[in-house]
């Protein structure tokens, strides 16, 4: 199946969750099919789970989506230790499987061999709720599951290869920075960003 | 009476670690623009006899990557470099990086 449309029948089960999307083809797909201030990319290859992480943990009462790539995640395969040391509920974190890295050019990622059971990795790191998805309602299934229990959850996902003709990103980095945090701060009810008065004006 | 914190990441390392992050910390942390405050243990540093090679290029790596920092030595000042780190690193929303020798451990 192609990832695309994965993100197409994901989309109807969404309402006001969190996307932290990986350094790759899934932020512009899901930004296409899915345009919110709450989606955040992220520029590292690897730490797109790390930061959701923290983000849930920040947030307990936010449901937050982690969208990884199996190259990426190869980059950071310590954050599942680390999600599952801290057990988020609200965490629910997506692998897109292409077996390969297509942002660089489509090199084969270790999951080609096959051997890889990214779910099994999860699952013996703590993250009890782990699944792998081969088809649509599989991973339909999957996602509601996860949205209407207590997680940490953990779906790899297993998708062909190659993009589907997204728009490029609306925002660069740093926009897309100061439009999540405030939409952050509106949907919570909470203040961020506060601007510090220089320290010329305080008072002695 | 200065407030010092508002929102602010910290992050807690040994130099290697440093060393390790830096693609996060260039990605991450200088290209969206993020305040965290580095405490990184600076092993290598004068008078420490292992990882002299990590203590060499720890301060040139800081350089490169455009974080500044400031090398604690004296337990006297800690209050004073902490505070200030911090402002920095919220009025420049950048890294800023303590390193801290054996001095004020």
């Amino acid at each position: 199946m192609k990832r695309f449309e994965c993100l197409q029948a994901i989309a109807p089960l969404i309402t006001d969750e969190l996307f932290v999307c990986t350094a790759g083809g899934a932020t512009a797909e899901w930004n296409a099919v899915r345009p919110s201030d709450g989606n955040i990319q992220v520029k590292t290859l690897g730490l797109c789970s790390s930061i959701g992480l923290g983000l849930a943990i920040a947030l307990p009462r936010r449901k937050v989506f982690v969208f990884d790539g199996d190259g990426a995640l190869w980059m950071n395969l310590g954050s599942l230790a680390t999600i599952g040391l801290h057990q988020p509920k609200n965490l629910i974190h997506i692998c897109w499987d292409n077996h390969q890295y297509e942002s660089s050019g489509g090199e084969p990622t270790a999951a080609t061999a096959d051997n890889l059971d990214f779910a099994g990795v999860a699952r013996s790191a703590g993250i009890k709720s782990s699944r792998t998805a081969i088809t649509i309602e599989e991973l339909q299934e999957s996602v509601s599951h996860a949205l209407s229990h207590d997680g940490p959850h953990f779906i790899c996902t297993r998708i062909e290869a190659g993009r589907a003709e997204a728009p490029p990103l609306r925002y660069d980095e740093l926009e897309n920075k100061y439009r999540f945090i405030r939409y952050i701060e509106e949907t919570e009810g909470i203040s961020i960003l506060r601007i510090a008065m220089p320290a010329s004006y305080l008072l002695k | 009476m200065v407030k010092l914190l508002f929102l602010l990441t910290i992050g807690i390392s040994k130099n290697g670690g440093l060393l390790n992050s830096c693609n996060g910390l260039t990605t991450t942390a200088l290209q969206f623009g993020i305040p965290i405050l580095l405490l990184v243990y600076y092993a290598g540093d004068i008078g420490d006899n292992a990882f002299h090679m990590v203590g060499l290029v720890t301060e040139p790596v800081l350089q490169g990557l455009g974080i500044k920092h400031i090398v604690m030595r004296d337990p006297a000042k800690v209050k004073q470099d902490i505070a200030g780190a911090v402002t920095l690193a919220n009025s420049s929303k950048r890294p800023v990086a303590l390193l801290l020798t054996r001095a004020v451990l």
